[in-house]
């Protein structure tokens, strides 16, 4: 009997284990190194002193910011130009809860991120059925309409002098110095990071790619195009303002003027440019962005030698990333990645040579200029 | 059963009838087919009864339901699968993440519950990759799993518009040209599969199809549109004897102003 049914159904190969959703892959000896890596980079600025742990922070508040592009933009297809509205809102809910009322700081985040969602309901209702460079209009609009009512009054945003934001204590964490601070907003980051991925690996982050990439067919499989729209708008707007209040506290003093004309000061553009550098697709990619840019920024800073030349090094370097690295600079990482684990020595060391060459070009900028 | 039933369908663009007083009936576990030439609003059928056009009067009846006011989506969800004569896939989405997008209807995880990954997410997420097991495994696509539209042929392409149209687990099953494109060895194998598929999945099949000995083979009923109208309706060898829809074939009397499809 059991010979027959071998005879009639041939014994398959084995199928190659599903990996379980929301589990890590089983580690080898490549992804723990990175991981090691990894480790020490993110916690060095904490050896390195006050100011790299600022920047560091700087980092992590800004790659907070950037994940709100991700699941709007990068994952949705949809351009909003009005994130730093919603900082605003996080930054000033956080000087009024956290400095007026004593509140603790996860508490003023809460609030902010409740009080966004009927703002993001508002602009969201009248706008997903817009779709491309009209979303995108619709939102600037709506974000300079903000500038002139709510971050134009001056019980909200302490007018020209602006507001003071406390850093928390907790218990025997002392968060008022920026080491301790930048352990806070790279936890934090990091779980948000965590949970956009779970976002984008699930029903919810299916239906908003899928928007992106042909609407028709997305309705055609069972996705309301509208709901999906708005609900990556009010995530976005949620992750947005808890980058609000955690940019509050980075900076202590607060004003208004960013907020007001978001015309003017395109603090929105610079986001996305920075998020589309880092991988606009993935959800390490605004850290990865701001990191980068934060931390060439602090290196040319300082080299005179290299002053009349840093837009132009910049600029082609961006153009690099827009003809060559269509993923940014996570999809490269990812890219790379798989390539070592083909082919573990000889792409290993080669990648090892970029990075240190690249490491090496910074170092020696940053002596030539000490 | 009656599964899906459309009545009086009216749909004019322009001055060109592209739809006139379109009634049909299908029961619930039947193949039918829908014949007709160039231009004669097979497509624009399809177009109605998944809900992109809006007809001008008429009623469409899903399971007994009335669908005619609802959204694509909503009908999606109600049981209606359709492919495209030009393959829709999502380009950026390998062949499994396809499959994963369609499955709206059965998944019900919360974006709260995934952003925390929940059990709740977690059961989705391994119910819908069962699925995609299943649907790869019948239509014998498993080696393409990880790969990207952009890196197979357009005949596989069809087959995985197939593959992802099914896991969305239709009630009904509108196919429009399933075989353009695809190799003749290809083509000849899509009747028993299209079979096996009403057999195991047991959904119920309308397709639009060029390839004659294809459609005749597959259906066990067949309209005929022509100009809008269902001119014949009856087994594939009584349509085909049918004196208007071969004359519809060869002997074309109006056929220049009609700009319709």
């Amino acid at each position: 009997m059991n010979t027959k049914v071998m005879a009639v159904k041939p014994a398959k190969p084995a199928k190659p284990e599903l990996p379980i959703p929301g589990r890590l892959p089983p580690a080898n000896g490549t992804t723990i190194l990175a991981a090691i890596t990894l480790g020490l980079i993110a916690i060095g600025p904490l050896f390195l002193g006050d100011f790299a742990s600022f920047v560091g922070a700087r980092i992590a508040v800004t790659a907070i910011v950037g994940l709100s592009i991700v699941v709007v933009t990068g994952y949705t297809g949809q351009l909003s130009l009005m994130p730093y509205t919603f900082v605003g809102l996080g930054v000033f809910v956080a000087a009024h809860a956290i400095t007026s009322w004593d509140w603790p700081f996860w508490f003023a985040a809460m609030l902010a991120a409740a009080l966004s969602v009927p703002l993001s309901l508002l602009v969201g209702l009248v706008s997903v059925r817009l779709r491309g460079f009209y979303f995108a209009i619709a939102t600037l609009t709506f974000a300079s309409a903000m500038g002139a009512t709510l971050f134009s009054w001056d019980f909200f945003t302490g007018g020209q002098k602006g507001l003071q934001v406390d850093r928390p204590v907790l218990g025997p964490i002392d968060l008022t110095s920026d080491r301790a601070f930048y352990l806070l907003t790279l936890v934090t980051v990091l779980a948000l990071v965590w949970m956009v991925m779970g976002l984008r690996e699930s029903r919810i982050g299916r239906a908003m790619t899928s928007v992106r990439e042909n609407e028709i067919a997305a309705a055609t499989m069972g996705v309301n195009v509208m709901k999906t729209k708005l609900v990556a708008f009010v995530v976005s707007g949620m992750i947005a303002t808890v980058g609000g209040v955690f940019q509050g506290m980075l900076l202590q003093q607060v004003t208004r003027t960013p907020y007001q004309t978001p015309f003017v000061e395109t603090l929105g553009v610079t986001l996305v440019i920075l998020v589309v550098v880092g991988g606009m697709r993935s959800a390490w990619g605004p850290f990865i962005g701001a990191a980068l840019i934060y931390v060439q920024l602090e290196v040319f800073r300082t080299a005179l030698f290299l002053q009349y030349f840093i837009a132009a090094i910049t600029a082609a370097a961006f153009i690099f990333v827009l003809l060559k690295l269509p993923g940014g600079v996570a999809g490269l990482i990812k890219h790379e990645a798989a390539q070592v684990r083909a082919a573990p020595l000889k792409n290993g060391i080669r990648v090892a040579i970029i990075i240190l060459a690249n490491v090496a070009v910074f170092y020696l900028i940053w002596e030539l200029s000490q | 059963m009656t599964l899906l039933r459309t009545e009086g369908l009216k749909l004019r663009f322009g001055g060109v009838v592209a739809l006139d007083d379109v009634s049909i009936s299908i029961d619930e576990g039947e193949i039918v087919g829908l014949l007709g030439p160039n231009g004669a609003g097979k497509t624009t059928l399809f177009n109605v009864i998944s809900g992109l056009l809006k007809p001008e009067s008429g009623r469409i009846e899903l399971g007994g339901r009335n669908i005619t006011r609802a959204l694509p989506y909503e009908r999606a969800l109600a049981g209606l699968g359709r492919t495209f004569q030009h393959i829709k896939l999502f380009g950026s989405h390998t062949v499994e993440e396809n499959l994963l997008a369609a499955q709206h209807r059965h998944l019900s995880s919360s974006t709260l519950a995934a952003m925390l990954r929940l059990p709740s997410w977690r059961r989705d997420e391994v119910e819908a990759r069962r699925r995609v097991d299943a649907v790869l495994e019948l239509i014998n696509l498993e080696r393409y799993r990880h790969h990207r539209p952009a890196e197979l042929s357009y005949g596989t392409l069809r087959f995985v518009e197939l593959a992802a149209v099914l896991s969305l687990q239709p009630r009904l099953l509108l196919l429009d040209e399933p075989a353009s494109g695809i190799a003749q060895r290809e083509a000849e194998a899509l009747g028993p599969l299209l079979r096996e598929i009403r057999d195991v999945l047991g959904c119920t099949i309308f397709l639009i199809e060029h390839d004659m000995p294809l459609l005749l083979s597959v259906s066990e009923r067949v309209y005929a549109l022509d100009f809008g109208q269902v001119i014949a309706e009856g087994e594939p060898d009584e349509v085909t004897a049918d004196d208007r829809v071969l004359s519809s074939y060869l002997g074309r009397t109006r056929r220049d102003d009609v700009a319709a499809r």
